[in-house]
């Protein structure tokens, strides 16, 4: 409904504010800021993610940028700043009220449900559907029941996309890291969100595993997705994320395509040269 | 007047009782991190295992040694062995809050398959009184003030001033940082299990002679308010457990008088759930929610 | 089987219904959703006192030997449904500790007090409830309608419970196989994941509180209504570790084991020892079941967490087979971002 074309996603570069005929923004993070006790982990971060990007997201260890995600999904309030998506006003909602509009995140520690199979944590990714009040509960199965199998279908789907699907019916407690990993990959798919947020999708994943994970999110973004990623592995930054936003001790440093980010200088310092932060 | 001092002076004892015990729940919470649920069954056992060895103690020192020897060994057991056993195999919170239940309903109702129906009279040292101001204290009472305050200060010189007491401390705050330091966790956890035992059962003897009688359940109402203590001065920390014994007691000698004496236990009561879900961290301290459970 | 047998064997089963519905209300909280729910009794206790004074005449009908509130005299199934009714709408204050984000052991113990403090004051407000000595000549349903002899009128209540179990079974079964269900199987395990998914977790939470509170009034007055009389000491702390004992023997999150566990442990255990030989002094062998009790939970925790009847795993078969191969990424990453 919402897809806009592939080619959409914009050469990077300044933010073009003035564009005349720019879309704005999906997102539009400003001035954002969060401290823990008396350490800022976050101060005056501004960044946009347009339509049909992925927006990369780097920065040493420690520089903020789970924190931007747990600030953008909700699961941190932050101190000031505002968040708007689709021009609306998010920072300061709860998680599920962000979630509901569309964004959905994934983790940094891999966070499943250990107690449910690979493919209930997908049914439960799926964004929320009647069959899921009390009253359907309490009603007849046949009221939900067909529902359910279309959402089966969708995560059938998923898990051979992925190649998954031999462990479909394993409890997520009894998988691997990595696994845990693309299980709550492919659980966020299930919402069709609008924007993903991932935080070290393929952090533990084997790379040739990585490598096609990284192909499943270029088609999505070609289908129209938009998704923000954090990523410390630089090949597939330079690969997905156009445009990347680095970020270091909490602000942002600079944004713009990977190939400009080389030739800046204070970003080479403060993270691509220095291999890591030093 | 004398109602205001009466609830003062009785404010100051329950709170040195209260203190007592607080402390020792404290100190090995703070140390092992695991919520004991059983404290009030062993804190009943000690005075069963005093009366039941040496009766009507005329010497209240021996039978304070008595309750302390009992709850040291009953602490360690319970604490340090079973419930350690659960967490080397992983149990968490509300695992290890099922196995402190367990156990304290199986001593509380082993007691009382001792016990039978009545209540049994208890009395320990000397029968003598003192009046403050119209206020009549026994000297039960007043025995439990100075060992309150003997206590609180043997419990502060052994934090701040021992080797032990710092091996403590850095189990407390970090027990892989500890374990670098040539601090052996395990030994300092059985022992902290042993003190806390201890204290416990002194308490327990000192509630007993307070109350002239004792039955299976008096250890577990009490503790509950000796929990609200500790967790009203931050749960793991001594210091607090005093003030927050101290605040109780008024509170609760409070209640008794102004409302009516069943509200004594309630006031308490509501003060400890306020806190534990408002404001866990208690007044003093810092919360201590993302460390590992050890025992 | 003499008559007396068959009396005695139909209360059995009457108590075993009784403690069915309230297991598998606890189930649904504490296995399904995984609340730590140590008050639980106190939602069973709320439910009988409601049942008493909806089905009690007012205190002055009886000479005003007790004290209570109300006495509204009203009819079956009034009284039920008003235990039913105020068990889950207790739901509501007890969700402001039961729900909150806490560590699990000061939850548990915030629970536990919480009970203590329900305790204290019905045994505290005299006028309230008749304070510590509790309610007693609480009308028996459809008595003075129906007449028939004592066993006959047990026939009618196990009659009575069966409906009851099977409403509290189909409450727990739909909930439990639905997608609600799976929800707070899903909150049990991670809160934060169910909220970035967009489902509000305290709300889930409170529906299958409020809803294992209605089993557990609905037990409590279908009970009160039984033994026709109701105090304080009917409902102490360690009662929710019966239930809780029951459901980790039997198997949580498994309508059957809890079943299971019902006929084991409160019926197993309780009432089977009232059969061993007298010995002691009155009321010891009570203690001991406790002892019994305890010990069990222990060996259960250690050796069968999960209980003798586990929880089942959900298993579903593929469905429609979709073809693999690249022409179709493009239909799979187009329905993956399709309409919302
Ligand atoms: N819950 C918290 N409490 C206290 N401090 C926190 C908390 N979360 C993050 N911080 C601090 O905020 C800063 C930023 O942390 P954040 O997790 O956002 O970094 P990051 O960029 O994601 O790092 P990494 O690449 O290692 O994941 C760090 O200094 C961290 O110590
Ligand atoms: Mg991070």
């Amino acid at each position: 409904m919402t897809t806009s074309p592939g080619a959409s996603h914009p050469a990077a570069g300044e933010t073009a504010l003035a564009g005349s005929q720019a879309r704005p923004p999906l997102l539009r993070v400003e001035g954002l800021a969060c401290h823990f006790g008396g350490v800022l982990a976050v101060q005056d971060a501004t960044f946009d993610v347009r339509h049909g990007t992925i927006t990369g997201l780097i920065g040493p260890n420690g520089a903020g940028k789970s924190t931007v995600i747990n600030l953008i999904s909700g699961s941190t309030r932050p101190g000031q700043g505002s968040v708007r998506f689709n021009g609306d006003e998010i920072a300061g909602q709860r998680p599920h009220e962000i979630a509901h509009r569309g964004i959905v995140r994934t983790f940094q520690q891999a966070n499943v449900f250990g107690g449910l199979t690979v493919l209930e944590n997908l049914l439960v990714g799926a964004a929320p559907w009647r069959g899921e009040r009390v009253s359907a509960a309490l009603g007849r199965k046949q009221a939900w029941s067909a529902t359910q199998s279309g959402l089966l279908d969708q995560a059938w789907d998923i898990l051979r996309r992925f190649g998954l699907e031999g462990i479909a019916n394993d409890y997520a407690r009894a998988l691997s890291g990595g696994q845990r990993r693309l299980v709550e990959l492919m659980r966020a798919l299930m919402a069709q969100p609008a924007l993903l947020l991932l935080d070290e999708p393929m952090a533990g994943v084997h790379p040739a595993l990585a490598a096609s994970i990284a192909d499943r999110l270029l088609e999505m973004r070609d289908a129209g997705m938009t998704m923000l990623m954090v990523e410390h592995e630089l090949r597939l930054v330079e690969k997905l994320c156009d445009p990347v936003v680095v970020m270091a001790r909490g602000t942002v440093l600079a944004e713009g395509s990977m190939a400009e980010l080389q030739s800046n200088q204070e970003v080479v310092d403060a993270y691509l040269g220095g291999g890591g932060g030093g | 007047m004398t109602l205001l001092l009466g609830i003062v002076i009785f404010g100051v004892y329950s709170a040195a009782l209260l203190a007592i015990g607080a402390v020792g729940f404290t100190l090995q919470f703070g140390v092992t991190n695991v919520l004991n649920l059983a404290f009030g069954s062993i804190l009943t056992a000690c005075i069963f295992a005093e009366y039941g060895l040496t009766g009507h103690s005329t010497n209240l020192w021996i039978a304070m040694a008595v309750g302390a020897a009992s709850g040291a060994v009953l602490s360690l057991l319970i604490g340090h062995v079973v419930v350690g056993a659960f967490l080397r195999r992983g149990a968490t919170g509300f695992g290890i809050a099922m196995v402190t239940i367990a156990i304290s309903l199986m001593v509380q109702f082993g007691l009382e398959a001792i016990q039978g129906p009545d209540i049994l009279s208890y009395s320990a040292g000397s029968q003598a009184t003192m009046n403050i101001g119209g206020v009549v204290l026994s000297s039960g009472q007043l025995t439990t003030i100075i060992v309150a305050v003997l206590a609180m200060a043997a419990v502060q010189v052994l934090l701040r001033m021992t080797k032990f007491g710092l091996a403590m401390r850095a189990t407390a705050a970090d027990v892989s940082l500890a374990r670098t330091c040539a601090v052996s966790p395990a030994r300092t956890r059985a022992v902290t299990w042993l003190i806390s035992g201890a204290l416990c059962g002194i308490c327990g003897v000192l509630l007993g002679i307070g109350e002239g009688s004792f039955s299976a359940s008096t250890g577990s109402d009490f503790f509950i308010t000796l929990a609200a203590a500790a967790v009203l001065g931050g749960i793991g920390k001594p210091a607090g457990a005093m003030i927050g014994a101290l605040i109780i007691g008024i509170v609760s000698q409070a209640a008794a008088a102004v409302i009516a004496p069943s509200y004594k236990t309630i006031a308490a009561w509501v003060i400890l759930i306020a806190v534990l879900v408002l404001r866990p961290q208690g007044i003093l301290a810092e919360f201590a929610a993302d460390r590992e459970l050890v025992a | 089987m003499t008559s007396g047998l068959v009396y005695y064997l139909s209360g059995l089963a009457i108590l075993l219904g009784i403690n069915l519905i309230a297991i598998w209300g606890l189930d649904l909280q504490f296995g399904l959703a995984g609340i730590n729910n140590f008050a639980y009794i106190v939602f069973q206790a709320a439910g009988g006192y409601a049942a008493a004074l909806f089905a009690l005449k007012p205190a002055k009908a009886y000479g005003g030997f007790e004290t209570y509130l109300g006495g509204f005299n009203l009819p079956f199934p009034l009284p039920l449904i008003g235990a039913a009714a105020v068990g889950g709408l207790l739901a509501v204050p007890v969700g402001l500790i039961a729900i909150r984000r806490l560590r699990a052991d000061y939850q548990a113990m915030a629970m536990l007090v919480l009970s203590l403090i329900a305790t204290g004051l019905a045994e505290a407000q005299t006028g309230l409830v008749n304070g510590p000595t509790g309610l007693a000549l609480i009308p028996r349903p459809l008595v003075g309608i129906v007449h028939v002899t004592p066993l006959g009128y047990n026939w009618i209540f196990l009659g009575l419970t069966a409906g009851c179990c099977a409403l509290a079974w189909w409450v727990a079964r739909g909930i439990s196989r639905s997608p609600f269900g799976r929800l707070l199987r899903a909150v049990r395990d991670s809160e934060s994941a169910v909220a970035a998914l967009g489902r509000n977790p305290d709300a889930l939470r409170m529906k299958v509180l409020i809803a294992g509170g209605a089993l557990a009034g609905l037990s409590g007055g279908l009970l009160v209504e039984y033994v026709t009389a109701w105090g304080p000491s009917s409902w102490l702390y360690p009662e929710t570790f019966l239930f809780f004992t029951a459901l980790i023997v039997g198997g949580k999150g498994n309508l059957a084991g809890g079943a299971l566990g019902a006929l084991l442990v409160p019926i197993g255990i309780v009432e089977a020892s009232r059969h061993l030989p007298a010995f002691g002094y009155p009321g010891m062998i009570d203690s001991l079941d406790w002892v019994v009790i305890g010990a069990c939970l222990l060996v259960f925790l250690w050796f069968r967490p999960n209980g003798l009847l586990p929880e089942r795993k959900r298993v579903f078969r593929a469905g429609r087979q979709q073809a693999g191969g690249t022409q179709v990424s493009g239909a799979f990453a187009q329905r993956l971002t399709g309409s919302r």
